[in-house]
């Protein structure tokens, strides 16, 4: 169950090619910008904050613009953590076995997370589309609903990346590195 | 199959694939999902529509936003410095006792769980700036990883705390509540531990000799340091329960205080933004991917019923409440050995709870039991961070302390093991223990 701590980073393309290399650059640079939204929704929220504290004028729609930024920027953490070994899994049982072993284990893993990407990616895109025929939208800012949804999927398309990509780098590595 | 029997087979299905090394939160996917389209009788169409919205309903959900806020705050608080000056703070007052500077190390993780809901960082961060301290002033290697392993617990035992968050949003239950009921077990487990230096160094004056005293004017210095932590956690505790910030808003409240604490204090710049991003994402993907697996096994156990069922059998079965109770935090004991704090609330809560809301407890009513079950689970699932085989907070410390061998530092931890024990005790007996300053102090 190793959680890879926040403050000490996961080793990190451990024997990557050159697209798993590309893939853990992209990966890394989306999850910093999800990060950075978030410090954008701190900002936020603090100037709503004090708006309301003092002047009685919050930020218009700050709750719903706090929902729908953090929806999608947390779905660009994903492919990140997944290609950073920075899954929760129990190791426990496993320990002991053959490197070789657990790395096929480990791709099945990964595979998984391919599949479970790619069902997410698939569903929310289809769930985006139904809300953009129903034309449901924000209640104060009349944002379109749809576009927070529809902006997840490239998160989860990338987790499934990720997932695939992994699966394929864990069998090659239990092929020969590790023979 | 029954309702129990699908959930049984759920669970089991799932374990098999834990072992397996699949993610927890993927495992519990697939369970959820086979279930879903067992118990239907393979209805496809039902299943890929409630998907479609599985996502953005959870990762939405402006309770929930709080996980990933709080995680920022404490990336920023670790850049901020404020873990050197609370240890220096603590040990201004006490580093010149006898195992002083191993109580300072507790008192400073305290400190700095009042600012990071994450124990696992607590234990890291403070590990960096107290382990070179201790066996500069010569302490046991045991008792110096000892102390920080245990030490590292109390990141999530005082609020703001991320599993009390996750039991707050699966039980509907007031997280200002939970966090104000957990702020007296958090100093008692603090003060415990110290308790325990203090026998230790008693019985062994070897083990942590006494530092250097100390004189006034150095700790008004000190204190000075550390008043924006006390600052920012009033904040956040105070302004959630008194009811003028929404959890969110005080973890944004926090988040920036911490914030402007590391780029004045601390001289975080860029590239300290941009790490505290990253370790925000990756700390904030590991928790939500196993809450969207939880959300999907979720569903299916609630259409099985089998939580329900399973409630009534224990109700109708006549087995003493305290008993059943025992139970329950016996299996998260034997849970921790081999899972994390946050799958083990996600995992077992919607089971456990049902459970213990039907049972009656000295005639409480429904949210005290609520909240002090809260509490309990809180505190072992805590334990199984630092028990072994695989306590996590253990792994840490004694890799940063290289010359000190695991089984010197898990015999260190079973002191504080034995004060986490007799605290629990007193905390399953006395529920007042929890749930007096949320009486105290009524919204």
């Amino acid at each position: 169950m190793h959680d890879a701590e926040p403050v000490e980073q996961a080793p990190q393309g451990d024997g990557f090619g050159a697209a798993g290399r590309f893939l853990l650059t992209v990966t890394k640079n989306v999850a910093i910008a999800g990060g950075l939204v978030f410090v954008g929704l701190v900002a936020m929220s603090i100037v709503s904050i004090v708006g309301r504290k003092l002047f009685a004028w919050p930020v218009p729609g700050d709750v719903e613009l706090l929902q729908m930024c953090a929806a999608f920027a947390s779905s660009a953490f994903f492919a990140y953590c997944h290609m950073a070994n920075g899954d929760v899994k129990v190791d426990f049982f496993t320990h002991n076995l053959a490197p070789r072993t657990v790395a096929r284990l480990d791709a099945i893993g990964s595979l998984l997370v391919g599949a479970f990407g790619t069902v997410l990616a698939w569903r929310t895109a289809v769930g985006a589309l139904a809300v953009h025929e129903v034309g449901e939208t924000s209640a104060v800012l009349a944002i379109p609903v749809w576009i927070a949804q529809a902006l997840m999927v490239p998160g989860f398309a990338l987790l499934a990346a990720a997932g695939f990509y992994m699966c394929a780098h864990r069998l090659h590595l239990s092929g020969r590195v590790l023979r | 199959m029954t309702g129990i029997e699908t959930g049984f087979a759920i669970f089991g299905v799932m374990l098999v694939l834990m072992v397996g090394r699949v993610p927890i939160g993927i495992a519990m996917f697939i369970v959820g999902f086979g279930g879903y389209l067992h118990l239907t009788g393979g209805n496809v169409a039902a299943l890929l529509n409630s998907l479609k919205n599985l996502a953005y309903a959870r990762l939405s959900n402006y309770d929930l936003v709080v996980i990933p806020l709080f995680l920022l705050m404490g990336q920023f608080a670790t850049h901020g410095g404020l873990s050197k000056a609370l240890f220096r703070f603590v040990g201004a007052f006490i580093g010149h006792r006898k195992g002083g500077i191993a109580m300072a190390a507790i008192g400073a993780c305290a400190g700095f769980g009042a600012i990071c809901g994450s124990s696992v960082a607590t234990a890291a961060t403070m590990g960096q700036v107290a382990l070179p301290e201790l066996r500069r002033f010569g302490y046991s290697g045991s008792l110096a990883t000892g102390t920080l392993a245990a030490g590292g617990t109390l990141g999530i035992m005082i609020p703001p705390s991320v599993p009390l968050v996750i039991y707050a949003i699966l039980t509907q239950e007031s997280i200002g509540k939970l966090f104000m009921a957990a702020v007296v077990p958090g100093v008692i487990a603090m003060l415990g531990y110290m308790l325990v230096v203090k026998i230790i160094v008693t019985l062994k004056p070897g083990a942590g000799p006494a530092g250097p005293r100390v004189g006034w004017p150095e700790r008004l210095r000190c204190l000075l340091q550390v008043l924006p932590v006390l600052l920012v956690f009033l904040v956040v505790i105070v302004g959630i329960y008194g009811g003028w910030a929404n959890p969110t808003e005080a973890a944004a409240i926090g988040a920036a205080a911490c914030g402007a604490i590391a780029i004045i204090g601390g001289g975080m710049r860029g590239k300290g933004l941009i790490d505290s991003a990253l370790g925000t994402a990756q700390a904030t993907a590991m928790i939500y991917l196993v809450l969207l697996g939880a959300d999907m096994m979720n569903t299916t156990l609630a259409i099985s019923q089998m939580p329900a069922e399973l409630a009534n059998w224990v109700k109708a079965s006549g087995l003493s409440p305290l008993l059943v109770m025992a139970m329950i935090l016996l299996i998260y004991i034997f849970l921790g050995c081999v899972m994390d704090a946050l799958a083990m609330i996600l995992l077992t809560i919607p089971i456990f709870y049902p459970m213990v809301m039907a049972l009656d407890f000295w005639g409480m009513s429904a949210s005290d039991k609520s909240i002090w079950f809260g509490i309990l689970a809180l505190m072992v699932v805590e334990i199984g961070l630092v028990h072994p085989p695989v306590g996590l907070n253990v792994y840490i410390i004694n890799r940063l302390a290289k010359d000190v061998p695991l089984t010197e530092t898990f015999k260190g931890v079973i002191p504080f093991l034995v004060s986490d024990a007799i605290r629990t005790t007193l905390l399953l007996f006395f529920p007042v223990i929890s749930l007096y300053l949320v009486h105290a102090f009524k919204q």
